[in-house]
């Protein structure tokens, strides 16, 4: 039964254990907008709704340690991505209107080590 | 109130007294704002969250504003559906034709404190809306279960929390400004109309393209979240009484465990916040690891699920509403959902768990809700409290037998599907569910009499060719 027992922690984790994890600051990832006033408009309406939730398994906005193997991939690739849709991300990411410049400056925003706390 | 002929009289000769205006007088509201050809982006694919819906249209029309909504709708040509966020698993927007996002109307418009009411555009999203609303000290009087959806579309398919005395979203509806196909702006509200707004509260987008709506707010308000888990059985003993004690109850069949997730949530005092990171997502994938491991042997997995499950502690959060309702869902899926009589739900409820049960692949939860009566013609909770049962399968492995064989057994319960929820009734089986279905389709026929507003879903639906 050893194998078993990542999913008897896990379990374990679904009621008790989870607290024990450092929580990202609700208040901070909430804050956070690009200072240009349109893209802020397009974020706060598409990607805030997921990279600032802890509970979305979205790389969070200035969550430097979780951009950096994704950035690895390169900005085209990230962009692809978004216009795709990938894993529970949909196609577009929230944001019909976004252009491939608006979803790289999106990212670039996100991504970003001056929002890391 | 208006008897339901006299008004469709009115409606047929398009001057009712909910306030008919023309086109160029909705073009007068926003001058500045000239349609042009440019509004139309390229046209791209698009597909739904799930993947599982898609088309390719031939324009897209992203309107920044009421006045360029109608100019564009007048304008254009053929089928036209509207888009939200693309959460609905029916194909209710597939067209060939031109998709409407109102991603550009989004918004807060005004807030009026005192009425506890708000004027929003219909592409603000929920999640916006209730952070808006937070920064006023103002609320939604209950959220559903995910918030990525705009107001328009969750409201259009009679999107739902749970809450034994908590309707639906679309019962806090005060009014709504719908521009039809011909681009005629209709300012429906519900002290002039309530005939009126209670056929287009619901609308699953045949009616035209609503701008905004005027929707009841309540100051904002704190809530504990308790969740336990608890053998299935036992648990839906006490349903009924959890369902009663608690602002909001839910509970989750964990297929295959014996066990079952309870969800409460109470309106409390406000105090520190305490939010502990969600565990849902691990606990799916425990859910299909076991699926994994021992499908193929039921009573082994579920003697292995209960040894486990059985030690979990009880997990409590508190915050404000907005942050404890709605959540975000990592993990695709697609779904069906069906509400049943209240006093049906549970015993419908074992039916579903035990035909689920005869197919070891299923692993994810079942989820249970309660839903208040409403008013709205095309409610699924038209004049009825209800229990809702919703249940989903991995985006990328089979879902028929959501369809072929849960679809019995909801019909036995008088189910009412979701707008926006795999279903399979015809216009036959709805019109014998809903006893204002033929006001509705009378209705949609004065609105769009070409059918302009239809796809092939919703042919099917309303019995009508579609352009």
């Amino acid at each position: 039964m050893r194998r078993f027992r990542p999913v008897l922690l896990a379990l374990l984790g679904l009621l008790a254990a989870c607290s024990a994890e450092r929580e990202p600051d609700r208040a901070q990832l909430e804050a956070r907008r690009p200072a240009d006033a349109r893209l802020a408009a397009l974020y706060e309406r598409s990607c805030l709704l997921c990279h600032a939730r802890p509970e979305s398994g979205a790389p969070l906005t200035g969550q430097a340690s979780a951009w950096a193997p994704r950035l690895a991939r390169g900005l085209d690739a990230l962009v692809a991505s978004s216009r795709q849709g990938l894993g529970g991300m949909p196609a577009m990411g929230l944001c019909a209107e976004c252009s491939d410049a608006d979803l790289r400056a999106l990212i670039e925003f996100m991504s970003s080590k001056e929002n890391t706390p | 109130m208006k008897d339901r002929r006299d008004w469709l009289k009115s409606a047929a000769a398009l001057g009712l007294g909910a306030g008919l205006t023309s086109r160029a007088a909705a073009q007068a509201g926003s001058a500045t704002t000239a349609p042009t050809a440019a509004s139309a982006a390229p046209a791209r694919p698009w597909q739904n969250w799930s993947g599982l819906q898609r088309c390719q249209p031939s324009q897209w029309l992203q309107p920044a504003d009421e006045a360029e909504l109608a100019s564009q709708l007048a304008r254009s040509q053929g089928p036209l559906r509207s888009v939200g966020a693309g959460h609905s698993f029916s194909p209710l927007v597939p067209t060939e034709g031109t998709l409407v996002s109102l991603d550009r109307l989004s918004g807060v418009v005004a807030v009026d404190v005192k009425r506890q009411q708000v004027r929003v555009r219909a592409g603000t999203r929920l999640g916006q809306l209730a952070r808006a609303l937070d920064a006023q000290g103002l609320a939604l009087h209950n959220q559903p279960d995910i918030d990525v959806q705009t107001l328009g579309g969750a409201l259009a398919t009679g999107t739902h929390g749970t809450g034994q005395a908590l309707p639906a979203l679309h019962a806090e509806l005060q009014g709504l400004r719908l521009i039809t196909p011909r681009g005629e702006l209709l300012d429906i509200s519900r002290e002039r109309d309530a005939e009126l707004l209670a056929a287009a509260q619901v609308s699953l987008g045949a009616l035209g393209v609503v701008s905004e709506f005027t929707l009841g707010v309540r100051p904002r308000f704190m809530l504990r979240r308790k969740v336990w888990l608890e053998p299935t059985e036992a648990l839906l003993e006490r349903a009924p009484e959890l369902a009663r004690t608690h602002r909001h109850f839910e509970l989750y069949v964990l297929p295959f465990t014996g066990y079952s997730a309870a969800i409460t949530h109470a309106e409390v005092a406000p105090g520190s916040t305490e939010h502990p990171a969600s565990a849902d997502e691990d606990v799916l994938a425990d859910l299909r690891r076991l699926r994994d491991w021992l499908g193929r042997w039921p009573e082994l997995r579920r003697w292995t699920a209960a040894k486990l499950v059985g030690l979990a502690k009880p997990e409590s959060a508190l915050d404000w509403s907005w942050r404890l309702l709605s959540t975000v869902r990592p993990t695709r899926f697609n779904e069906s959902e069906y509400h049943v009589p209240r006093e049906q739900g549970l015993s419908c409820l074992r039916e579903i768990i035990a035909t689920l049960e005869r197919r070891n692949e299923v692993f994810f939860p079942i989820e249970f809700r309660y839903v208040k009566g409403d008013e709205a013609w095309l409610s699924p909770f038209h004049r009825r409290d209800s229990c809702s049962i919703a249940c989903h399968a991995a985006h990328d492995e089979a879902h028929d037998y959501l369809l072929r064989e849960l679809g019995p057994v909801f019909r036995r319960h008088a189910g009412r599907p979701h707008w926006g929820k795999l279903h399979d009734l015809d216009r036959a089986a709805l019109q014998a569910l809903y006893p204002r279905f033929a006001d509705f389709e009378q209705l949609r026929q004065r609105l769009d009499p070409q059918g302009r507003l239809l796809n092939k879903h919703l042919a099917r639906i309303f019995g009508a060719a579609h352009a």
